[in-house]
């Protein structure tokens, strides 16, 4: 690298700035940015940690530190949004890059100015591999995750289609159970005949009126999505609705378990980079690695979760394919959580949510 | 630089500043404890209250009205009063008659039966709350032993209600209204009851006008201490609860996660204290006791 630019005196100031910014980077390692110029030596990742945490770091982060060079420091903090603000209006970020904890994370980030902005042209090398809208210039799809609904093979041997079965108590008597959640709305227009793409700007009025046809049958609104899932394999409720992963756990382990991909919930989950952090080129370097099909199809065996890269599920076996939310078969049928219409009503539609729940 | 001292005065400031020693020590022994509850206790309860009085940026008791009239908190409220009442109540009716044999009894069976109550307190209370929730599930074992007897239908599920609610938090509550209700019971003074006795005092008698003075506020006591503690449980109604069952916890917890504003969180919280010291004092003047004879009776 010297060699070649200390011919040309007008270069030195360049090499030397260059040397000096990188000079902790190993040596003889192919920059993995997509632009091939060096990246920092080092880089922190966020996560929630757990098994999802274990898996991202075999499956990205410790192939990144030997492909590329630089140490990726795996940090797990449950921090809030606020606390998120917080760290790029103080200038003192704990970490680089993470992944959003709730739809409406991604958009109010970007609204309120605290996501860095990526290069021009940075998808332009893999665009044609990414699912359209998984990517901008603030992003990529971490791992969406689906909310559905599902029904015991035992009881329900037929099985149900959608939420318009799922509302439809004459056909299927018995108790049901949701989430504690205002995203159920979506469910409630899903079976008032709403299209999953028109869900947006969602009628609450409607949605409610909906709730309120089922609400004697509405036996159980739950805290943790395991029960509503275990709940429908114990038989205490005909059906409900559960995330997809743990659904996925329900029916590896034996359980009389199946799952309703129409008219699935899909979550927004994004990776994203803090803005004005010390290790730019780094992070982005990270974000693209993530983005590569292979990795992701391991993560898929790994996780039951994949990311945006369209080629990630070819070559799969076909039992785990059938199981993750963001699939082409599956995302033609489920209703994507609209997180700008959540990130400005999410406050007025829990309100309501609330009160609806514990008035009935 | 002359002084005149006496020896009588020298043995004097030598019993001040032992006094003064002992001053300082015990000041130094409390200091941690006093520090942490101004630090963790008073002064978050400080900024809760300040924080319920704003709403947007300005003072105003708007976070109040909509407490006490906006659907669903005064539900919620009432909801978390019944429950915790019923959890205290009950919690303290099945602890007293395990509490009066441990305070009475020091044998080894006393001993192996402490040490089964302290037992449960390492159970964690989610381990508690899941094994409820297969316990008591349509297809778990109480519905079936219920339905062969023909208590119940195959229809009828004991899950997600109030009794579900109550049941598990009784199970956790018994054992802390047991220890407390041993401390009072210990100091019950035996010999007054053999004296009632032996003049000829009937059971129902003895157990009104002499046992029942003497333990009466530490019952009272133990009731005020579960019934607070219970106002606050929060996994317990979430995970056997039905919609009846939305205690302020959750209902607080969703508004900080929703809500981006602390403000009506805060405000919950402040209800509830105030209530809860409003009922506490309410409960205390009419079984004539009080903070103050409490403190002397535990102090003696």
């Amino acid at each position: 690298m010297t060699k070649r630019h200390a011919s040309s005196a007008g270069h030195v100031a360049a090499v030397m700035l260059l040397l000096s910014t990188f000079a902790a980077q190993a040596q003889g390692t192919k920059s993995c940015h997509p632009d091939g110029k060096p990246i920092e030596s080092e880089v922190v990742f966020n996560s929630s940690g757990g098994s999802y945490g274990d898996a991202i770091q075999k499956v990205f982060f410790t192939p990144f530190e030997q492909e590329c060079g630089t140490k990726v420091r795996h940090v797990n903090s449950q921090r809030t949004y606020q606390q998120m603000r917080l760290y790029v209006q103080s200038g003192n970020l704990p970490w680089d890059i993470g992944a959003t904890y709730a739809d409406q994370e991604f958009p109010l980030g970007i609204r309120d100015g605290i996501l860095h902005k990526l290069p021009q042209g940075f998808w332009d090398s893999l665009k044609a591999e990414m699912i359209d809208g998984s990517y901008n210039e603030y992003g990529a799809w971490a791992t969406p995750y689906s909310e559905l609904l599902v029904y015991s093979t035992k009881s329900t041997p037929q099985g149900i289609q959608s939420w318009a079965d799922f509302w439809d108590v004459k056909k299927f008597p018995g108790p049901r159970i949701i989430a504690n959640r205002a995203f159920m709305l979506i469910g409630a227009l899903l079976a008032d005949g709403v299209a999953p793409d028109k869900i947006y700007p969602l009628d609450m009025d409607r949605a409610f009126k909906k709730l309120d046809e089922l609400r004697p049958s509405l036996r159980a609104f739950y805290a943790a999505p395991d029960q509503g899932v275990q709940g429908v394999a114990n038989g205490e409720f005909v059906f409900g609705t559960t995330l997809s992963g743990r659904a996925v756990t329900a029916i590896n382990s034996g359980q009389p378990i199946e799952m309703v991909w129409n008219g699935a919930i899909l979550h927004n989950s994004w990776t994203f980079i803090l803005k004005g952090t010390p290790h730019p080129r780094a992070a982005e370097a990270l974000l693209y690695y993530m983005q590569n099909a292979d990795r992701q199809a391991q993560l898929a065996v790994l996780t039951g979760y994949t990311g945006g890269n369209k080629n990630a599920t070819k070559g799969l076996d076909p039992k785990v394919v059938r199981m993750l939310p963001a699939t082409q078969e599956h995302l033609s049928v489920a209703s994507m959580v609209d997180a700008a219409w959540w990130a400005d009503n999410n406050a007025k539609a829990t309100a309501r949510w609330d009160a609806w729940v514990a008035q009935h | 630089m002359t002084s005149v001292s006496f020896p009588d005065d020298g043995a004097r400031h030598g019993a001040r500043a032992a006094a003064r020693r002992r001053d300082v020590t015990r000041l130094l022994l409390l200091a941690p404890a006093v520090l942490l509850v101004i630090a963790f206790v008073l002064i978050p309860t400080a900024m809760a209250l300040l924080d319920s009085f704003h709403n947007d940026g300005s003072w105003t008791i708007e976070n109040f009205v909509t407490i006490v009239t906006v659907v669903p908190y005064p539900r919620i409220l009432w909801n978390t009063v019944t429950i915790a009442a019923a959890t205290a109540l009950l919690s303290v009716a099945l602890a007293a008659p395990l509490a009066a044999f441990l305070a009475a009894h020091e044998g080894f069976v006393a001993r192996i039966v402490l040490a089964l109550v302290a037992a449960t307190f390492w159970v964690s209370i989610l381990v508690k709350l899941f094994a409820w929730q297969v316990l008591l599930a349509r297809t778990g074992p109480l519905n079936m032993l219920l339905q062969a007897v023909a208590v119940t239908t195959p229809g009828t599920s004991l899950l997600y209600t109030r009794g579900a609610v109550l049941v598990a938090m009784v199970q956790v509550m018994v054992p802390y209204a047991c220890m407390l209700l041993v401390a009072g019971m210990k100091r019950v003074d035996w010999d007054l009851i053999i004296a009632a006795r032996t003049l000829g005092a009937r059971l129902p008698l003895v157990f009104a006008s002499v046992y029942w003075p003497q333990v009466r506020y530490s019952v009272i006591m133990t009731t005020l201490v579960i019934f607070v503690t219970a106002s606050g449980f929060f996994v317990a109604p979430a995970l056997l609860g039905g919609s009846g069952e939305v205690m302020v916890g959750m209902k607080m917890q969703s508004d900080l996660a929703n809500q981006y504003d602390s403000g009506l969180a805060a405000t919950t919280g402040t209800v509830l204290m105030l209530g809860l010291l409003l009922l506490s004092w309410i409960a205390l003047k009419v079984s004539g006791a009080s903070f103050r004879r409490i403190a002397e009776e535990v102090g003696s």
